[in-house]
């Protein structure tokens, strides 16, 4: 049985909980951009013009848009080609799955993704500098506002297998998501 | 395929050990992106023949790095904040930093996320208390670090400050994508890169682009 509407936006809503209570408002700041804005498709003028005189025009819209892909083009890559004279592009919302995926993509960029920024750069500093001290961001201006923060390989060590775990919990929500 | 029952509660309980604390914060990643970026500008000077040194604003060899976690000045003395300096034969030695102030056209100053630029117009700052000009800089980088899309007005807004910035070889860098800040870049000229997080395969050409400027640098320098 796949992802039903109703799980995905359950798993939404309790995700976006479990975020903000970790001080992560900014990453559903984010995602909440992109849903805001929709995503984009092409499609010809004259199923346009038909898709204007239906009630129904997200149903319909889906199955009138335009097929650019060509070759090894992704559907992604293909909407980058500017639409040609008798083409639009037409902003259609998200569903709830893809809700679901762009908020998980976005927890493992943030969580996931700048473990591994903060473990290339401490081996950069290993690599560079005489001993293994921590990597030290500090404030240049108003120092009394912002403490700054530090990387290091025993920070990263401490949390390396609940990175892993994390990761794979993840995936596994990605695939869910994608089965549906 | 349904959600495992207990799959977010699982998440739930790992996320709080697996984020670190500092990662709360959208700038402490932005932080270690833009040194991973620079990391890139240092390892791609290398492999072009340069000689690197790291060192502080008193020219002292740095033994720990000190980055900024938010834009400052090139003479700062809050900290021992790390640069690299960058020696090609024949050439005048460049300095790499990250997340300095450097004037634009205008006079206006900008943050530089990293910036590569003549240690002539740098060690002038640091004297005499100034921020680098613009057409000092070799190489300036615009760093963005998204869980998301990037937003179009970042672009637009990239678009903007190189009317002012008269850096050479002028890039906005992002570690996701996006197709309608991609197309305007493209569109209007602006050098760009995405998905630019470690082992990925467009760090190469992001690294490549860097060597190009560093071996026109060296033609001019001859």
């Amino acid at each position: 049985m796949p992802l039903s509407v109703d799980e995905a936006e359950q798993a939404f809503y309790e995700l976006t909980g479990i975020m903000r209570q970790l001080g992560m408002s900014w990453l559903l700041d984010q995602v909440e951009a992109t849903v805001a804005l929709g995503k984009q498709v092409l499609v010809s003028e004259s199923a346009a013009r038909k898709i204007s005189r239906t009630d129904y025009r997200d149903d319909l819209a889906g199955s009138l848009t335009v097929n650019v892909a060509r070759g090894s083009a992704t559907p992604a890559e293909a909407v980058r080609r500017p639409p040609k004279p008798n083409q639009l592009t037409r902003t259609v919302p998200y569903t709830p799955a893809e809700r679901l995926q762009l908020l998980v993509q976005a927890l493992r960029t943030a969580v996931v993704g700048a473990d591994a920024l903060e473990r290339n750069i401490v081996e950069f500093a290993t690599r560079n500098q005489r001993g293994s001290a921590p990597i030290v961001f500090r404030p240049d201006e108003r120092p009394d506002h912002a403490p700054g923060h530090e990387a290091s390989r025993e920070r990263i060590r401490s949390r390396e297998s609940h990175i892993a775990q994390l990761d794979s919990l993840l995936t596994e929500l990605l695939d869910a998501i994608d089965a549906a | 395929m349904p959600l495992r029952s207990g799959l977010l509660a699982q998440i739930q309980n790992v996320i709080g050990s697996a984020a670190a604390s500092n990662l709360t914060a959208s700038s402490a990643s932005s932080d270690l992106f833009e040194v991973f970026v620079w990391s890139i500008a240092v390892d791609a000077a290398r492999q072009e023949g340069a000689q690197v040194e790291f060192k502080d604003v008193d020219g002292n060899v740095a033994t720990q790095f000190h980055f900024r976690t938010s834009p400052g000045y090139i003479f700062s003395q809050a900290h021992p904040y790390t640069h690299a300096e960058f020696t090609f034969p024949h050439c005048p030695e460049l300095e790499a930093h990250v997340g300095v102030r450097v004037s634009g056209r205008s006079g206006v100053l900008h943050e530089c996320d990293v910036a590569v630029l003549s240690k002539a117009e740098a060690d002038l700052c640091r004297s005499a208390s100034t921020s680098p000009r613009s057409a000092r800089v070799l190489l300036s980088v615009e760093c963005k670090f998204y869980s998301s899309d990037v937003p179009l007005g970042m672009a637009r807004a990239f678009v903007g400050l190189t009317a002012d910035l008269t850096a050479k070889n002028r890039y906005f860098v992002v570690n996701t994508r996006s197709d309608s800040a991609e197309r305007l870049l493209t569109h209007q000229k602006r050098g760009w890169e995405h998905l630019i997080t470690p082992g990925s395969t467009t760090v190469s050409r992001l690294h490549n682009e860097f060597r190009t400027s560093f071996k026109h640098f060296k033609a001019w320098g001859h």
